[in-house]
């Protein structure tokens, strides 16, 4: 919307077809869903609970209560809302270290070795 | 100071039905997220920046009071919001390429452009203007606002935010006319 008064816009030579094109844009599917999503969990999250100085405003019992209600509070950073770009964000990769450990390929000839010894009765125990 | 549309010894009409949260958001969300991107916000900032321009409405939407249209007033939040992320992203990061880039380049018609290209090749252009300025050649020719509205949204008088226009329009020109001279302000 223009206004009698305005300067006309730029409309010809490539900035305006740059201008024109430009105002296409938007989210692409998956960013608006990611958006939707980030913005509707920031929007839904509670605020912090009220500073002190507005305890003062509610009186004695006002305080009584917050107080009580402070010490019950379970500790730990206030909620957070994810941020949308978190969520686009590829999954971090696994440490090397963080990786269990492979499954042993075979079994050495020194270890089959001992397993069969331990499997096979010795000559006392065929004795007894 | 910010430019009233209100007429002097005009009633101040009641309170518009601005609708809920959800329909602002759903009206609003391609718009903030081009005016964002061409105010200069990239990548994943862009994504949070988005997000913090809604977080701002919801908070505030209760308090709006009418004076100007909403989306001029979801504008002016996109201003302060896209102002305060380049600000940040500048502190945390610069980002180093081997050459310059060159506006030139980028606008010839013969590029079938995308949205999102045009919009890319629209910012490296936008790159040579102030933030007071860029704010209102984007405001005014991108989301092609009027200059009345444009004044109310980054809180400037009308006259001002001619004078700006008109400085960025003659900015770009020589950027685009000569790009090897344009990379300073």
């Amino acid at each position: 919307m223009s206004d009698r008064d305005d300067p006309p816009r730029v409309d010809a030579g490539p900035l305006a077809g740059l201008l024109r094109s430009a105002r296409a844009d938007g989210p692409r599917e998956h960013e608006r869903a990611a958006l939707d999503a980030a913005v509707r969990a920031a929007v839904a999250v509670p605020a912090r609970p009220g500073t002190p100085w507005r305890l003062g405003a509610v009186g004695v019992a006002g305080v009584v209560a917050a107080v009580g209600w402070m010490s019950t509070r379970p500790a730990g950073p206030p909620p957070v809302a994810p941020t949308p770009s978190a969520a686009l964000a590829p999954p971090p990769a696994a440490s090397p270290s963080a990786a269990p450990p492979a499954a042993r390929a075979y079994a050495s000839p020194a270890s089959r070795c001992r397993d069969a010894r331990r499997s096979t009765p010795g000559p006392r125990r065929r004795a007894a | 100071m910010i430019v009233s549309a209100a007429e002097p010894g005009r009633e101040p009409e009641a309170r518009p039905a601005v609708g809920t949260f959800d329909e602002v958001y759903r009206a609003h969300v391609s718009v903030v997220w081009r005016a964002l991107s061409g105010l200069g916000v990239r990548g994943h900032d862009l994504h949070d920046a988005c997000q913090e321009v809604f977080i701002v409405v919801h908070r505030r939407l209760p308090e709006f009071d009418g004076r100007h249209k909403v989306s001029t007033w979801i504008h002016a939040i996109c201003v302060r919001v896209a102002l305060a992320w380049r600000r940040r992203a500048a502190s945390r990061r610069e980002v180093l390429v081997d050459e310059a880039p060159d506006p030139a380049t980028t606008v010839t018609p013969e590029h079938a452009l995308d949205a999102r290209q045009s919009m890319e090749a629209l910012r490296r252009i936008l790159d040579v203007l102030d933030d007071d300025k860029r704010a209102v050649f984007v405001l005014y020719e991108l989301q092609e606002m009027s200059m009345r509205e444009v004044a109310e949204a980054v809180e400037c008088p009308l006259q001002t935010a001619y004078s700006r226009y008109h400085a960025a329009r003659r900015r770009i020109d020589e950027a685009v006319a000569a790009p090897h001279t344009g990379a300073a302000r």
